[in-house]
This record gives structure tokens, sequence and C-alpha cells, in this order.
């Protein structure tokens, strides 16, 4: 019966709107009666599914579909339901359910868009969600090469459950702008009216005149506008406009109703945009969720007690703490902690934080400003523990034996630039010194640091716990050069282009099981990356980078005083 | 530092598990309750630990077994919490199982990398002599 769902198929391009949505189910019932009557019950008792977005919990639907996945988890349907339903295309009736929303994103760090949506669904929505979650579609489907759509791609299509969804989505990202439910679209403006005319969208909340209100907002990526400009492209839109009842306020309107244009240079991203260039895309939308930019200004470094000078910048600690799924509970370590910036992150999200560091002064702190009193600061729990530590010889109880007990961890390990990697010296010290000494610590390669990042993680993560760090590369980077475990899967690997020779990487891992079940293959694989790491990008980055020589890994093993 | 993460860690020398802890100075800090971490995290601590320590700490008794449920024992849960949550330890030591290495608590940062054997006279703040390369 796949064939009728396609016949329908402009329906579902148009489900973005509860309206179009209605009228395909409508078609689907009626054509496909037989075996429906209880879809036909659930969906038409919920008429109003497109204005409440709540689907009744025990959606026959939608548990079909997982049912065709995994039939132990039977359900609410009858085995001969079950096989009526699934003779009808039950994906395409699920996609068809799944509302269409138009995100935008900043104009930052284009490469962690899509990771961090992912790692949202599955914070919100939970392992199965996030399987069936079908990702993000970039709008423009023009010309372009990889680098340029990247940067221009800051519209985009997602399916999502509903508009709760959408929202605790939006409210989690720094990435995100905000989130639209799209009335039309176009590559042009006439082409964009023409299209919210024809699909009609629903614009229910604003069409009576009640108390709603509504303000209309003109937003250009990579241009603004005029007064005169903005009023002549709201005036365009009055065929639209005029059919909505609700009043016009402008200070804290009820909803948004977004003119967005998509003004990205033809010649690519490095060039200057023109001011006569026209848009390549256009959208009207209501906004339906603002994005969580606000953590990463109000968290910002700019207006901190305590940094140092490797504080993480506040956006990225917010992406790495969301790419970690942390949540209200979670406990999260960051084993380089310095002065607490990437887990401040995490507490701000409601986790339980430890850090640890090898370096004394850091976590001490200046006169009444250390790590605590950034915590204070934003009116954060204190952290559960401030361990001075070394990784390589770690005061943790060895996870392998009771389980995990960390939910995530976060960092960014020292790799020679402005923090060296360092671990304990261990040598003699005469009885007489013993009291008060303070041992010396060494300078160890960056790659024994990685491997033990990653073995620390397997042991001690939860399964499904993820590990977040950043790995400095070069552009002779490749896929070889990142470290793996048998326990843990690479998640995501995006980069932030930082100088021409210097780079890194956001990893993220998911311990995926338990470690007993890969020791054995875990000691293999360490091997194997323990020759690979003299080869790759990261191996004496310092010198790399800096072009010195001095800084070479194997010079640095050596004490210079003894 | 709180008596959750000291049920976590073990003596870097040694291995020991657990480590006695002696504190000097601990502060209360008063947090707000939340039932389902205190379950959550339940399943993850050593409970005969945590119970040794609350007591030796005279922060209350806790029951034998562990409390299935805030319903089944909510005075254990609210206990859990002041135990767990908001109980800081200022300052201290941290002695491993078989005593052979005391580690010291100053200003809330537990300092695992010590070598002292003699608490009483360890001075924490004197000028570390680590600094070997700058960078």
């Amino acid at each position: 019966m796949r064939h009728r769902v396609v016949e329908n198929k402009s329906c579902v391009d148009r489900g973005s709107t509860p309206l179009a949505r209605r009228k395909f189910l409508h078609i689907l019932i009626s054509k496909h009666s037989v075996g429906f009557q209880r879809i036909k019950n659930t969906l038409l008792m919920g008429t109003d599914y497109g204005t409440h977005n709540q689907r009744p919990s025990a959606f026959p639907v939608k548990d079909g579909l997982f049912k065709q996945r995994d039939s132990a988890r039977a359900g609410t349907i009858t085995g001969r339901e079950r096989k009526r339903i699934q003779r009808v295309d039950l994906v395409g009736v699920v996609r068809f359910l799944m509302m269409r929303f138009l995100v935008l994103f900043r104009g930052t760090f284009q490469g962690f868009r899509h990771p961090e949506f992912c790692s949202l669904v599955r914070l919100i929505g939970g392992l199965e969600r996030a399987d069936a979650f079908q990702g993000l579609q970039p709008c423009w489907k023009g010309e372009g090469n990889e680098e340029t759509r990247q940067h221009g791609d800051v519209f985009q299509w997602v399916e999502l459950d509903s508009l709760e969804e959408a929202r605790r989505i939006a409210s989690r990202s720094v990435l995100i702008r905000a989130i639209f439910i799209c009335w039309g679209c176009g590559r042009s403006y006439q082409e964009c009216l023409d299209n919210v005319l024809e699909t009609d969208p629903d614009m229910e909340p604003l069409l009576s005149d009640g108390d709603e209100s509504f303000k209309c907002v003109i937003d250009g990526f990579g241009r603004s506008y005029s007064y005169d400009d903005q009023i002549s492209k709201m005036t365009f839109f009055t065929p639209v406009l005029s059919k909505l009842k609700a009043k016009v306020r402008l200070k804290k309107p009820a909803h948004e109703i977004w003119i967005m244009e998509d003004v990205f240079p033809s010649k690519g991203h490095r060039h200057i945009p023109d001011r006569s260039e026209q848009p390549r895309q256009v959208f009207l939308g209501l906004k339906i969720a603002d994005g969580g930019h606000h953590y990463a200004s109000s968290y910002t470094l700019k207006r901190r007690k305590y940094i140092g000078t490797t504080s993480m910048d506040a956006e990225l600690s917010f992406i790495m703490a969301n790419q970690a799924v942390v949540k209200p509970g979670s406990v999260v370590m960051d084993p380089f902690v310095g002065t607490g910036s990437i887990i401040i992150s995490a507490a701000a999200f409601g986790a339980e934080v430890i850090g640890s560091d090898i370096d004394m002064n850091v976590l001490r702190g200046k006169e009444d400003r250390d790590i605590r009193s950034n915590f204070s600061q934003y009116n954060l729990n204190f952290p559960a523990g401030i361990i001075r530590c070394d990784l390589l010889k770690s005061p943790w109880r060895d996870g392998s034996v009771s389980g995990g007990w960390l939910d995530a961890i976060l960092c960014d390990p020292p790799y020679g630039i402005r923090e060296g990697s360092r671990s304990f010296n261990e040598y003699e010290v005469p009885e007489e010194l013993k009291a008060g000494h303070i041992p010396q610590t060494k300078r160890v390669r960056f790659s024994d640091h990685l491997v033990n990042l990653l073995d620390f993680a397997a042991k001690n993560l939860v399964v499904h716990g993820r590990l977040v760090f950043w790995l400095p590369t070069t552009p002779d980077y490749s896929d070889e050069d990142v470290p793996t475990h048998a326990c843990m899967k690479l998640v995501s690997n995006c980069e932030q282009v930082l100088t021409m020779r210097f780079r890194r990487r956001l990893l993220t891992f998911e311990k995926f099981h338990s470690l007993e079940r890969a020791e054995l293959d875990s000691e293999l694989v360490r091997l194997t990356y323990g020759e690979r790491s003299t080869k790759s990008a990261h191996t004496n980055f310092a010198a790399t980078v800096l072009r010195q020589q001095h800084r070479r890994e194997e010079t640095l093993e050596l004490p210079r005083r003894k | 530092m709180r008596i959750l993460t000291h049920n976590f860690m073990q003596c870097p020398r040694s291995k020991s598990y657990p480590m006695r802890l002696v504190p000097t100075e601990v502060e209360t800090v008063e947090t707000e309750y939340s039932g389902e971490f205190i379950e959550h995290m339940l399943k993850r601590l050593n409970w005969d630990v945590l119970r040794s320590t609350a007591s030796e700490l005279e922060l209350g008794e806790l029951p034998e077994t562990m409390p299935e449920s805030e319903e089944s024992n909510p005075e254990a849960f609210k206990l859990l919490h002041k135990i767990l949550m908001e109980t800081h330890v200022k300052s201290g030591t941290l002695v491993s199982g078989d005593g052979s290495t005391t580690y010291q608590i100053n200003n809330y940062i537990a300092n695992m990398m010590t070598t002292s054997t003699d608490p009483s006279t360890s001075n924490e703040q004197q000028k570390e002599s680590e600094d070997v390369d700058m960078e």
C-alpha cells in the first residue's frame, strides 16, 4: 500500500501545518478504512491534535512502529490489529504525524549544529527516541561546496514529535536562535507568498480577536534592514497578515511572526555580501521557541571573577554539556578542571560536579577568588569535590569492580601550549624531608594522557555515559588520530578551526557496554593505539604549532632541575 | 569536599578502599532537596562505607539496609540528603585504609598527592617546588 501514501506525497510535504495533516489523515482513513477504526477513533477524539499538539499517550500507530522493531514489547494493540496496521506504510504515517519545524541556527560553530541537536533529542526523548530521530535537513538544496554549505545552512528542517519537544530542545541549545512553524517558503518573496496562500496553514491562535497579540519581525541572515525596508517587506505579506485578527503589540507580544531572508553571498562565505544581492530563500513562520543562547551570555568569561589562561569559552562549555547529555542529577567530572570553566556549565544544567587537577595553585585560586567563588557568583550548588590528583594515579575507586558511577566526563586535556600534560614524578624522599613535602611533577606525552583518559572513562562511566573532550590537531589530521577503546563508541567528531595551523576537535564518546565484556579487547586496542600515537597530528603538538624544537615531547620528559 | 565524593575515593598509592575521613572543620550548606537524585545515587554508593562514615562523623544513624525508595523510608532520605548534599568538609585529613598515608583536606580541596606520613606536621601552604620548566 506504499504507493497510496506516496500518492499523497504533496500533503506530506505540506505536513508542516496541522490543517494539511488533518486533510491527509482524512484521505488516509477513508482509503484504508478497514482496520483503521482504532486509529480513526483516537485521532478523531483528538481532532485538535494540531492545536493542542498532544497526542493521546497510548497512540496505536507509534506503538505499532516500535513493535515492528521489537515484537516482545507488545502493548496496547492486539496481534490482528498490528498485522493490519503494518500493511500500510507505517513509517510514512508516523513521519507524517511528526510535526515539521524550521530551525534557525546562529551563524557560529557550524560543525556542531547537528551533533548538538541529536544529543538534545536523546536528552529530551531518551535512547529510543534518539534511534528513531531522522536528523536535520538543510533547507538550501542549491549549489555550493561543502565548506560554503556548512556556513550557509542556518535554516534547517526537522521532524519532531510535538511542540513540547521542540520547545525543550530549543531551550537547552546554545546554537539554535529559534524554532518556527513554517507557514511558507520559497526562493523569492513572491514564491514564499504564493506558497503560504496555496498551503493555507493553520494560523489558529492568531485568527480570533481575543487577547492574543503578535508582532512581525524581519530577519536577514547576513544583513540588516532600514525601517522603511522593513515596512515594505511586511506590507508585501498583507494578503496573509490581514487574515489575522489578533492585536498587534510591539512590546511583549504573545506571538511573533518572522519574515526570514537567507542572503548568503552567492560566491561563498569568504565574500562580503553585496547589498544588491537577492535572497536565495525566504521564509514566513510563527516562532514557537527561543534558543538557549542566554546561557552563553550570562555565563560569559568577561564577567566571571576567577579565570585562568585555559578557561573554556562559556558557549563551548555549554555545547560540551549538551553533547554529554547532562541533566539534573547527573554526576559529572572534569579531570583537568583548572578554573572550573567546563563544570560550571554542567552545574548550571543541574548536575553534581567533581573537578580534579594536578596543579594545586590553580585550584587554590587567588585571594578570595577560586572555583567556589565562581559557583557562588552564579548561585550554583558548590561542587561535590575538588581534588588535587593525578589521572595516571587515580584516587577513584576502581569503577569496573562496582559498576560505573559517573554520568559524564567533560574535559579539555592540557596539550602543551598553555598548560603542559603532567604526571606525578615518583622518586624516593628522604625521611627527614617527608613532612610537608609536595611531590614534583614531570611532563608526560599527551597521547599517554589520552589513552588514560579513555581508560578512566571506560572504567568509571555508567553504561551510556559520555566522555566529551577536545583533541588538538593540525591540518594534517586524519581519522586514525582518534583514540579508540573497545567499550567506547565515537558519537561525534567536530572541528573548530582556531588558526591556520592550530585546530581542535570536540570528540564525544559513549560507553556502550560494560568493561567486563571488553576487557580483553581493550588491552589490544590500547597497544595498537600506542604505536599509532607517535605518528598522529597531535604528537609533539606544541613543537609543531609553535615551531619550537625544544618543546618536543621527548625533551620535556627529562627533569631539568634535580 | 562532600561525603558523596568520599564514597568514591580510594588511596591512590595503596589502592585501599575506603579511606578514613577525619574532618576538623565541617560546614553545612542548605540545598534544595531532591529525593529523585538520592534514589538515583543509591545504586552507585557503597552503603556500608556511607553508613560507617556518617556515624563516625556523628551525622546520624542510617538504617542497616539501604532504603529502596523514598516512600519506604522518608526519614532516611532526609538524612541522606543532609549527609550527601549539605555536609561540606572544609578541612581535615583522609587516611588510607592501612594507615600508611595521610592526605590533607584544606579549604575544601583534598590533596591526593602528598607523600607525607605525619599529619600533624605537614604544612599544606608551603610553596610548591614543582614547577620545573616554565611553559
